[in-house]
């Protein structure tokens, strides 16, 4: 017989790291939830025709396929623009502002690599109908209370302003399709190929050297002071006002020393119109998450609202949580019973309902196979019924003692 | 004792054995590290350089996949590599050694491209540069037939093993000494300074200080 494959890309995971990433999601959903985001579902499926009012270029390489009337469908490259779609044509009647958040897989073809699939699952969330450093802040502050909430301890975010940069070059004047190119150099983060390209513009030699300065600007808040003398215009002091601001809320809710900046950060998206951030830990060489403002997307489907989101990538997440001391996972009681599908259905149903995790195992089994099938499964301890009697194992020592049945479920909660 | 060259943060740098193995250790030394240990020992992997920093030699192609994962900080990798195994690293400077040219050449006197599409054929290209010949041919709305070899690419014209070739050039010397002649430049390489994406963010100013210093060794 042939191998079984399943797609590149795509992979199989079983109940130990689901479990993990499912309690990293509902901790980030406890979050999302207290600041009254509303969780959304959208079709896996959308029409291409939809997606692509958004001008993004990435969607190119998304994957497609036919309905039964030869119209084309594209699996969501990502969530921000089905929401978009959605608050803009479903919700026209209400009033923003809408704080919508999601769990979901979104698809792209990649080359496979660690934290890196076709095939992704993320949570994250945007609010529409806010344009403002409050809203900047809020976001901010929500992300790193995820995070927080995830068990991840050292983290930074790394936050920039596409808008500093963008009127910079318009400031100084440089062309459409220059710019066009900077950006490309930029994205590709070949900073060889951008300092030639600079090299090469039309502009004096200080505003060259803003341009070569910006990109490489990075660091903690003194970035806000020195980011002052590369301003020219009043686009650009407007920016980095709103950035000091953003700063001082974020601070506000106490994750200042979270925040770095980084004027030069481009995510691969076209959208990004104000702040844009990255989520990095140093355990890792690549972000577990990021997002940014996005004031122009919405128009493009037909009502001008702006917005603010981030996604965060649940395998990177959990990637990034192993690597810190491990998912904060809280197991409760838990027994293997021998007979719990049979001869001991009753006490397994007691034990249910007193809140103790039960695994039924068949009644013959021999103690030692019982003591690893509980400690395969997580669980504290294997339960073996003796006439009257209760032998309980010990997953942890291997200590074995025998307790009445009425003692059981408070022997196995100690 | 050499002075720091850069803020003492943990810093590793991926080096390439191989041609350009020597003048980055040259450069290494100008900058301040001491590199004793690298000339005299070809065997081991990862120097310490002091004060938690470190040094490691690979392949040369394998420096981007270092960085790109964050096993390595930053990597001294020719544009060559980065052109053909393209990785999601920041290239930060052009260090200016190593320079050399990815050219298409073809046997002296002949056209195969033109003989090929006469014949309705599909010209072979051998090169060690699969991706890049790839892109290059592509780009030019041409069909080739490319030839994944790892070395000696010259040979594959003589023997009939391809009409053309797509390979590295410094001088044009073996190009010559093999009768083959330059048809096409397709990119220029030289050594280049690059950085994990994560690492430039955190480890920010030891990297500035770091391409600061390099920038200095060079004007010196």
């Amino acid at each position: 017989m042939d191998v079984i494959r399943i797609p590149t890309g795509t992979r199989d995971v079983l109940p130990a790291e689901a479990a993990e990433t499912r309690f990293l999601m509902e901790a980030v959903r406890t979050v999302f939830t207290a600041f009254g985001y509303g969780e959304v579902v959208t079709p896996t499926l959308e029409l291409e025709s939809a997606l692509e009012v958004s001008g993004e270029k990435r969607f190119r390489r998304s994957f497609r396929l036919f309905d039964e009337k030869g119209e084309v469908m594209m699996l969501r490259p990502e969530m921000t623009t089905p929401i978009a779609r959605l608050a803009a044509t479903k919700l026209a009647g209400r009033q923003p502002p809408f704080r919508f958040c999601y769990f979901a897989n979104s698809f792209q073809p990649t080359r496979p690599q660690r934290g890196r699939q076709s095939e992704f699952f993320q949570a994250g969330l945007e609010l529409i109908g806010i344009d403002s450093p409050a809203a900047d802040g809020e976001v901010l502050a929500v992300l790193c209370g995820a995070l927080e909430a995830c068990g991840l301890r050292e983290y930074s975010i790394s936050l920039g302003e596409a808008s500093f940069f963008r009127a910079l070059l318009e400031e100084v004047g440089v062309s459409d399709e220059e710019q066009e190119r900077l950006f490309m150099a930029l994205a590709e983060r070949d900073m060889v190929e951008f300092a030639h390209l600079v090299g090469a513009l039309a502009v004096d030699d200080e505003d060259r050297q803003a341009i070569l300065d910006a990109v490489a600007l990075r660091g903690g808040s003194d970035v806000l002071t020195r980011a002052q003398d590369l301003v020219r215009g009043p686009r650009m002091e407007k920016a980095l006002k709103r950035l000091a601001r953003t700063y001082y809320l974020v601070s506000r809710y106490g994750y200042a020393g979270r925040l770095l900046f980084d004027l030069g950060i481009l995510r691969g998206f076209d959208y990004y119109t104000g702040i844009v951030f990255e989520v990095v830990s140093g355990d890792l060489g690549f972000p577990i998450g990021g997002g940014g403002r996005y004031d122009n997307l919405l128009a493009r489907f037909g009502r001008d609202e702006p917005a603010v989101g981030f996604a965060l990538g649940l395998d990177r997440l959990h990637i990034a949580v192993s690597g810190q001391g491990g998912v904060p996972l809280q197991a409760g009681p838990g027994v293997a019973l021998a007979g719990g599908m049979d001869e001991e259905l009753d006490l397994a149903r007691e034990l249910r309902e007193s809140g103790v995790k039960v695994l039924s195992l068949p009644a013959d089994i021999t103690e030692q196979l019982a003591l690893e099938a509980a400690r395969d499964a997580g669980l504290g301890y294997a339960v073996l019924p003796l006439g009257d009697g209760i032998r309980l194992l010990e997953c942890a020592g291997g200590q074995a003692r025998d307790v009445s049945r009425e003692q059981l479920a408070a022997a196995v909660e100690a | 004792m050499v002075e720091s060259p850069i803020p003492s943060v943990p810093l590793r740098i991926a080096v390439p054995r191989g041609n350009l193995f020597a003048p980055t250790i040259d450069l290494l030394e100008k900058v301040g590290f001491d590199v004793a240990e690298l000339r005299a020992n070809d065997r081991k992997l990862v120097f310490e350089v002091g004060e938690g920093r470190e040094i490691i030699t690979t392949r040369p192609s394998d420096v981007p996949v270092y960085v790109e994962y964050g096993a390595s900080d930053v990597g001294i990798v020719g544009k060559d590599v980065l052109l053909e195994y393209v990785r999601n690293v920041y290239e930060l400077m052009d260090l200016g050694y190593g320079e050399c040219r990815i050219v298409f050449a073809v046997p002296e006197g002949r056209d195969p491209e033109s003989e090929e599409l006469r014949r309705l054929g599909v010209m072979r290209v051998a090169s060690k540069y699969p991706a890049i010949t790839r892109r290059f041919f592509e780009e030019r709305g041409q069909q080739v037939e490319v030839i994944d070899l790892r070395g000696s690419i010259e040979l594959a014209p003589q023997v009939d093993l391809a009409e053309s070739i797509v390979d590295l050039t410094s001088t044009g010397v073996t190009l010559g000494e093999n009768n083959l002649v330059e048809k096409a430049e397709i990119a220029r390489s030289s050594a280049r300074l690059v950085a994990n994406r994560v690492s430039w963010k955190l480890k920010a100013s030891t990297i500035d200080q770091l391409v600061k210093r390099i920038k200095e060794a060079q004007e010196e």
